[in-house]
């Protein structure tokens, strides 16, 4: 018994108990004060809506009944759960208030001052790379494979080359000279990374910069030797505002937004001393560097 | 091979089906795919983020255990995982519609993680000369019929022919040979296999009492996870006749493309953490793919 008397866990669970009665008795009043809870018209609105837009349908009576019952009680808990504080120090607390702050700041500064017309022209004008389409490029090709082939592969392709440009006598057609290959022999309006991932190697990139309308070569991709005719080069084209008027007014959006939270936050920001604590180091341990 | 545990397996029981109900509840096309549960599909072996969170690249997850079930005793070990798969689709344009379309009608292939193009098509009529010309599709389209596709009626004295060709991924490994394996039903009601190599890389010789072409070799550096594409071959293009064809037996073909061995995923974590792989670890493997069948029936 005297061992038990002298147990901590006791000493700790009575006064645990001492405690619990006090705070009960201290109050048995709501924490606001007021201790009224008023289920207001458009609250009930509110419940009714969110309910239909879920089911398809507005609830039932008794099912109005049980959303009010449970508005009730999430009111009771969250002035309860207010009223000792556990709002506090939690994670998901604070993202969350944080969250609807950085939400709420640019939302208003977007509509106190809508894009005029100017000033998405002008956004356009100065971001117009990032509208641009992709140059594309049409052409066909023949495949010379060097595993077949061997060394001659290369001087096989340029006496083709010359045939295949010769303006009269010796009539070949692509078909006549290069070899069997799954790549396509003709490609049209193709994107030039469409090209690159097809046919691997530096091959797209020496076909846009060489000649077009006559046969030209060899390239090297990733399979071995072409001689391509360029029928057609595109660039990337410029596109009406009209085109993509709505992408460009979300972008404008955006950068006003993000404008819009930089300097309300570097305004708060002022408010405040901040101080970080040097981070007390382990034995031994070196290397992280402190951000002030 | 277990029996239920296989596609191959199941493609021969469809056949054994067939016979017995009509029809065929194993005629199917061959997909491949992640069975990832990371949201991720980065399956290349130098980019591989695990089949789950669990198993996500650390220094020690090839030697985690990936399934550990005592009541059965089956255990796979995180090296024994797969950095695979995806699906191509021989779709007549890149749109929703299109696509749906030709898994529909099984013209789909799966490989085990590169890019390759692969083409097979089986007809009456494919001679040497198409496996030459500069569209092989056209010739495929227009004489036979595509991966998924149907032989049957066969002509007298005629065994079916295929006209098959592989072209590698261009930022991935050379090709060894490409197979086509042959299914079966005897007049008994028993089914066989058989795989044929028709296609190979260099100058190497079938063994003439099995057929087989020996192994292409490897250039893998595993301590470097690299290899070099100085064996195998780019591309491969043939036409094949079944010389072991019998009109009255149903069959199904498919043709398999192997790349020379290249460095696994375990070869390249090795590398990148600075550990060590256990003895039994497999550390280079040949990436291939898997065609879907064509199926003959006879009338």
């Amino acid at each position: 018994m005297k061992t038990l008397l002298r147990e901590p866990l006791l000493h700790f669970l009575l006064l645990g108990v001492a405690l619990f009665g006090v705070y009960g008795l201290a109050r048995d009043r709501a924490p606001d004060g007021t201790g009224q809870i008023v289920v207001t018209q458009s609250q009930i609105e509110q419940l009714v809506i969110g309910f239909t837009r879920t089911w398809q349908r507005p609830p039932t009576p008794e099912e109005l009944t049980g959303l009010i019952e449970d508005r009730i009680r999430e009111e009771v808990l969250y002035r309860e759960a207010m009223s000792m504080g556990l709002d506090r120090d939690d994670t998901i607390v604070r993202r969350r208030l944080r969250q609807k702050l950085e939400f709420l700041i640019p939302d208003l500064a977007s509509q106190i001052a809508p894009p005029t017309e100017r000033d998405l022209v002008a956004y356009f004008d100065q971001h117009a790379d990032k509208y641009r389409g992709e140059p594309a490029v049409s052409f066909e090709q023949v495949f010379f494979n060097r595993e077949r082939r061997g060394t001659p592969a290369w001087e096989e392709a340029k006496s083709a080359l010359s045939r295949l440009n010769a303006q009269h006598g010796s009539a070949v057609t692509p078909d006549t000279v290069g070899d069997t290959s799954l790549l396509p022999i003709e490609v049209t309006r193709s994107a030039v990374s469409d090209v690159a991932r097809l046919f691997g190697g530096t091959f797209s990139k020496e076909l846009v910069n060489g000649p077009l309308g006559r046969w030209a070569g060899p390239l090297e991709s990733s399979y071995g030797l072409h001689l391509v005719l360029v029928r057609e080069r595109v660039p990337g084209s410029l596109p009406e505002l009209a085109q993509v008027r709505e992408g460009v007014l979300r972008d404008l959006l955006a950068e006003r937004r993000q404008q819009a939270l930089d300097v309300a936050y570097a305004k708060f920001r002022a408010r405040y001393a901040v101080v970080v604590e040097p981070l007390a180091l382990a034995q031994g341990e070196s290397g992280v560097s402190q951000r002030q | 091979m277990l029996e239920f545990e296989y596609t191959r397996a199941a493609l021969r029981n469809g056949l054994k089906v067939e016979k017995e109900l009509g029809v065929n509840p194993y005629k199917f096309g061959m997909v491949g795919s992640t069975d990832a549960h990371t949201g991720l599909a980065a399956v290349e072996e130098d980019n591989f983020f695990g089949k789950t969170s669990s198993s996500e690249p650390s220094a020690t997850r090839a030697m985690h255990p990936f399934v550990k079930n005592p009541s059965t005793g089956l255990e796979i070990m995180g090296w024994e995982t797969i950095a695979s798969g995806y699906v191509g689709v021989w779709a007549t344009e890149n749109t929703r519609e299109a696509l749906f379309d030709a898994m529909q009608r099984k013209e789909v292939y799966a490989t085990t993680g590169p890019r390759m193009f692969v083409r097979f098509f089986g007809g009456w009529d494919f001679a040497p000369s198409d496996a030459q010309t500069r569209s092989p599709a056209v010739q495929g389209y227009m004489k036979g019929v595509p991966m998924g596709g149907d032989l049957t009626d066969a002509p007298a004295g005629k065994a079916p022919s295929f006209l098959v060709a592989a072209l590698k991924d261009p930022i991935s490994a050379h090709l060894d040979r490409i197979q086509i394996i042959k299914g079966w039903l005897d007049a008994k009601g028993e089914t066989h296999e058989k795989v044929y190599d028709v296609a190979w890389s260099g100058t190497r010789k079938p063994d003439p009492s099995t057929g087989k072409v020996p192994p292409v070799g490897t250039t893998v550096d595993v301590a470097n996870a690299t290899w070099t594409n100085t064996i195998g071959a780019s591309d491969l293009i043939t036409v094949w006749r079944d010389p072991d064809f019998d009109p009255a037996q149903r069959a199904f073909y498919y043709a398999r493309v192997l790349e020379i061995p290249t460095p696994r995923w375990t070869a390249h974590d090795s590398k990148y953490f600075g550990v060590k792989m256990p003895p039994e670890v497999r550390m280079t493997g040949q990436e291939r793919a898997y065609t879907s069948p064509i199926w003959y029936t006879p009338k």
